[in-house]
């Protein structure tokens, strides 16, 4: 599993933004094609926003580099509302 | 023997070509950021709090939203965070003349998002979404206006380390101030990305 993401990881800021841009068409295109009728869009939604906050703090923020607190913060920080939105998610369809 | 001791001024050297903190940035920026990580967690809870009492006007609300808006401000976001990343990368290196160009680059495409946001209160008003007349708008103006003023000290920030990048104050053992601020333009990135899963993605 680790290889597949190693494989799949972009090996440059540029690569990073090219994959950002295409996440954020892949998650509005699915918003409005699927508005309201499935749960689990708005888990995939959650899944591709905590994608793409992941790779800005990697690629563009240079996370790895920061001081640990200031690591551990930050991601815990884009775990929070991509949980809160499958927790909403959850709700609503039931 | 004497020749060989080093000397007051070649030890000041040897403490200017190794920086006393190679992490990027001022420790007071990202303690600033950190600061702006807490205050929108704060009205994300507000947003999910809403949300939850008020599901059916969150769900009537959103689709009303322009959502080519949204999509435009986030590539504006995320390609000006990019140039960023090639400005300090290019000072980084001390290629000048390219950090010049990326910088300018960053603001012009940075600047972009007060004239779609402008466009975006318009069109707004033009198609009743306005400020209070649900929990929804008032959610979304609160939360969107508030990330655009954030920006707005970005872009103000940019503006000025533009000019520093132009004068050639930045390379490598001075990067501090340029990273500092494409620091903060990340962390306002990612506010942002947030927000659009919220208001323009999640119905």
């Amino acid at each position: 599993m680790n290889s597949i993401f190693s494989r799949w990881r972009p090996r440059s800021p540029t690569q990073a933004w090219l994959l950002l841009l295409l996440l954020t068409l892949a998650c509005l295109s699915i918003a409005v094609l699927e508005r309201g009728v499935l749960p689990w869009v708005g888990w995939l939604v959650a899944a591709l926003v905590w994608l793409k906050a992941r790779l800005v703090l990697t690629y563009y923020l240079e996370i790895a580099e920061a001081t640990p607190v200031f690591r551990r913060l930050a991601w815990a920080f884009i775990v929070l509302t991509p949980l809160a939105l499958v927790a909403t998610a959850w709700l609503e369809a039931g | 023997m004497d020749a060989l001791a080093p000397t007051p001024s070649a030890h000041l050297d040897d403490a200017d070509a190794q920086p006393a903190d190679p992490r990027p940035g001022y420790t007071g920026m990202w303690v600033g950021i950190m600061a702006e990580f807490a205050e929108f967690t704060v009205f994300f809870v507000v947003y999910f709090v809403a949300r939850w009492n008020y599901p059916e006007v969150f769900r009537d609300g959103a689709p009303r939203l322009w959502t080519l808006g949204g999509l435009l401000i986030t590539c504006v976001m995320l390609t000006s965070g990019y140039l960023l990343v090639r400005a300090v990368l290019a000072a980084r290196a001390d290629q000048q003349r390219a950090a010049r160009g990326w910088m300018l680059g960053a603001l012009l495409v940075g600047l972009a998002y007060p004239v779609l946001k402008w466009l975006e209160i318009d069109w707004n008003r033009a198609h009743g979404v306005i400020a209070g007349d649900s929990a929804f708008y008032t959610v979304y103006y609160y939360l969107t206006i508030n990330h655009f003023m954030h920006s707005a000290w970005g872009l103000l920030g940019m503006g000025w380390i533009t000019y520093r990048v132009w004068t050639g104050a930045y390379g490598p053992g001075r990067m501090k101030p340029l990273e500092s601020m494409a620091i903060y333009w990340h962390a306002t990135d990612i506010v942002w990305l947030m927000l659009f899963s919220l208001f323009y993605a999640f119905v």
